[in-house]
């Protein structure tokens, strides 16, 4: 177990075709998860937010044990202060911008993150009266990480964050995300090696239900070859 | 006819208001809870549908008879038997139009977006705030519809009144029972009158229930 890491996750879950299992350390700053559809990484994160209950599984975040199946102790999603924002279709419809953020605030700890200053400093103040429908994809996505910070959370969970957005937006919101100074753990899945390469302070690569690699961003570099040349060019231009 | 309008439309009333907070409950366990033999509950509720309404009726007389331990219990409670009352009529409307109210409340339940109820439990939001936070004001179109089913199915109710109620002038007698009175009284002329007034006020308060019910999801759809 790596006692520096701010967060340790140990877990198997069972599926009928597959088992999803491994151990992750996740220090703050970016952590990117990296692997194809159906490698396990959503499971990773639905159990670490407590939206599954896995066979066996132990969390560890910030000093704070979430979950321990061999003494029966599992802390519901609402007690782990966790954020998460999903891959789309976050925002309750109901409630507008501004409302959606209220959300998540009305539950924060108290912290006194204020409304207004976020909306500002996300450039969401023109957009604050309007529902999710009458967003872009980007606007949403953008609202639904706002949301997300608003709540305070002690760790921060992207399930695919920026896969349905067009690659401008998606280089955007990176960017928003870097230039936000997060200094909590941010756990991102994704399938997009761009994405992992211009996010990840760590990366796990993820197949078939297993962790089969693990290390700093040269990792993705090294894994794919000639794309990885074609990644570091393209982040060094 | 207008003591037995007024009266057809304080039954539909009360029925739609109350059978609405039983759909709600109803729809929430149904949706949301693990219950033991779910199916064979949903089939029970379904029942009304199938059930020719004398046999409901007769059922429930068999129930609410100041000769059965319900009815005498009842009628000690009361002072006088159910039977033959408003409150007879009541609880036949309730049973009756039950499936109308559960149903589509309970599909609008579980068409509310699993993902917008997780976001609100890892916001904090405990089971309870999210069915009325984010479960409830995504359900209302499913409500409407409940509403409009079970008042348009109460106000051409017929044969459970009939065989509960009879025909009390103001207690019992609702406009579908005045329409068969005068019917078999050779009163076409009424009979008439009493039914164009039937389906207009049925018509009407169907297409305002309809008209908010669109205005809602417009309201809410996806571009």
């Amino acid at each position: 177990m790596d006692r520096e890491a701010a967060v340790f996750l140990s877990f198997r879950k069972v599926y009928p075709t597959l088992t999803v299992e491994g151990e992750f350390a996740f220090h703050r700053g970016f952590n990117v998860v990296l692997g194809p559809s159906g490698s396990g990484k959503t499971t990773l994160l639905r159990v670490t937010a407590g939206l599954l209950k896995p066979e066996e599984g132990f969390l560890r975040c910030e000093g704070e044990v979430l979950m321990d199946t061999s003494e029966g102790r599992f802390t519901p999603p609402q007690k782990r202060r966790i954020g998460l924002v999903f891959q789309e279709d976050n925002l309750l419809p109901h409630l507008n911008v501004r409302e959606n953020i209220e959300f998540a605030l009305r539950k924060a700890d108290g912290t006194g993150v204020a409304l207004d200053e976020l909306l500002e400093k996300f450039g969401l103040g023109g957009l604050q009266n309007r529902k999710p429908h009458q967003l872009s994809g980007g606007e949403r996505q953008k609202v639904a990480l706002v949301r997300a910070l608003a709540f305070s959370p002690r760790m921060l969970l992207l399930d695919e964050p920026f896969s349905s957005l067009d690659f401008r937006v998606k280089l955007d919101m990176i960017s928003l995300l870097k230039g936000a100074e997060l200094k909590i753990p941010v756990v991102v899945v994704t399938h997009d090696p761009v994405e992992a390469f211009l996010l990840g302070d760590r990366v796990f690569l993820m197949e078939r239900g297993r962790k089969v690699g693990e290390g700093g961003r040269d990792l993705v570099k090294e894994f794919f070859g000639e794309l990885g040349d074609l990644l570091e060019a393209y982040a060094c231009s | 006819m207008v003591e037995a309008l007024l009266l057809s439309l304080k039954l539909s009333l009360a029925t739609t208001g109350l059978l609405l907070l039983l759909s709600l409950a109803l729809g929430y366990l149904l949706s949301f809870r693990d219950l033991p033999a779910k199916g064979l509950l949903e089939a029970l509720l379904l029942l009304p549908i199938l059930l020719p309404p004398t046999v409901l009726g007769f059922y429930l007389i068999a129930l609410l008879s100041p000769d059965s331990p319900v009815g005498a219990l009842i009628t000690a409670l009361r002072g006088k038997p159910l039977l033959f009352s408003f409150e007879a009529l009541l609880i036949g409307s309730l049973i009756y139009s039950l499936p109308f109210g559960v149903f589509p409340v309970r599909d609008a339940f579980q068409s509310v977006s699993r993902r917008h109820i997780e976001v609100a439990y890892v916001f904090g939001y405990s089971p309870l705030e999210t069915f009325l936070r984010v479960v409830l004001p995504n359900s209302w179109g499913g409500i409407l519809t409940a509403s409009a089913l079970v008042f348009a199915h109460t106000m051409g109710e017929f044969g459970v009144v009939l065989m509960l109620g009879g025909s009390i002038p103001g207690e019992t007698k609702t406009l579908s029972i005045y329409i068969y009175d005068e019917v078999q009284a050779l009163n076409y002329g009424e009979a008439h009158r009493a039914s164009l007034l039937l389906l207009t006020v049925s018509l009407v308060a169907l297409a305002v229930l309809s008209f908010v019910r669109r205005g809602w999801i417009e309201k809410l759809r996806y571009s």
